[in-house]
């Protein structure tokens, strides 16, 4: 090595190891023009602006979609209690009125006003699953940016190590932390889901 | 039961999540809510005004959720507010972390209606005991 070679102490890799490297490269340089990179990749390492602009379109689109849809369900929910509050209503002063006829068109109707009134109720806790389904938001929005921050750190990475012709570059190759950290990917120290959480927590005594 | 007009601070640096919690909130009784994005906007309004609850995501620019925590603990007018830690951090060793540094629940997304009653009301129990 060089005097201009970094200081830390290197382990020497295999061809094998060097040519897998190569491969990977190549296969990442292909997947960036799939994307419509037209630069080469020593540039695109350094900006990447097409893929970015791609992922932050989805995640421009999953924004919209999600606060349109919570609109929508916050203005479905109040609709769902007043169907729920005028049809109980209208029950009450039906069965409180003496009908001469059509007794059985209104014992019928008290009926399907229960029925109204529990489809509402379902209708509104179907609406409220909407309404937490929509935290994916935030969850894959960081993934999102966690994976425009990794690809970029991934080929500047592997870049680096061809310029090299990588001879003993073991200790520096891709960092796991910038991969798999974050929420969604768990790493062995995380926990899975709620009960989890509680069985911690109450094992510390919390 | 917990008092209807109980004031909330929902703190998180993400808008929709914001909206979600708040509107979990108002299922639950609860309509006397506030947002801030992140932990400095969130001291900035619990010193300025009154609340009695805060929720509070963990992962947000210029002061985090556990510096947030940090700071209300060490703060006297402050440090009694129930703290409840809404999070996609799942490590363990952020529960713990928010634990020791005076959490009264944590929460990992996603997460339901049901689960955030439960943890309120486990948290409202302590707090009248």
């Amino acid at each position: 090595m060089t005097a201009a070679s970094p200081s830390k102490e290197r382990t020497e890799l295999s061809d094998d190891q060097v040519e897998k490297i190569g491969h990977a490269t190549a296969h990442l340089h292909k997947l960036l023009k799939e994307l419509g990179h037209t630069r080469n990749l020593e540039k695109s390492a350094s900006t990447m602006p097409d893929a970015r602009d791609r992922l932050s379109f989805i995640d421009k689109s999953m924004h919209e979609a999600s606060e349109k849809t919570i609109s929508a369900v916050e203005a479905s929910i109040p609709l769902t209690g007043h169907t729920r509050t005028a049809c109980s209503d209208l029950s009450m002063r039906l069965a409180n009125t003496r009908f001469n006829e059509h007794g059985g068109l209104v014992e019928e109707t008290i009926s399907k006003l229960g029925e109204i009134a529990a489809s509402e109720e379902a209708i509104r806790h179907n609406l409220m699953q909407i309404m937490e389904a929509q935290e994916f938001r935030d969850v894959a929005g960081q993934m999102v940016n966690k994976i425009v921050i990794a690809a970029a750190e991934i080929e500047v990475i592997l870049l680096d190590i061809l310029k090299e012709y990588a001879p003993n570059a073991k200790d520096s190759l891709i960092s796991s932390e910038g991969l798999t950290a974050g929420p969604g990917l768990k790493t062995a120290d995380s926990v899975n889901g709620q009960d989890e959480v509680d069985d911690l927590l109450a094992s510390l005594g919390f | 039961m917990a008092d209807p007009n109980m004031k909330f601070l929902v703190v998180d640096d993400f808008s929709t999540m914001r909206r979600i919690v708040r509107n979990l909130l108002k299922e639950l009784g609860f309509t006397n809510v506030e947002e801030a994005e992140d932990g400095v906007d969130a001291l900035t309004k619990l010193r300025a005004g009154n609340f009695q609850f805060v929720v509070s995501d963990w992962n947000m620019p210029n002061m985090t959720g556990i510096e947030l925590l940090r700071n209300i603990r060490a703060d006297a007018a402050l440090k009694h507010l129930p703290v409840l830690m809404v999070t996609a951090e799942a490590k363990r060793e952020n529960i713990i972390e928010a634990a020791q540094a005076g959490a009264s629940g944590y929460v990992v997304k996603p997460f339901t209606a049901a689960t955030l009653d439960e943890k309120l009301q486990k948290i409202f129990q302590t707090m009248n005991k």
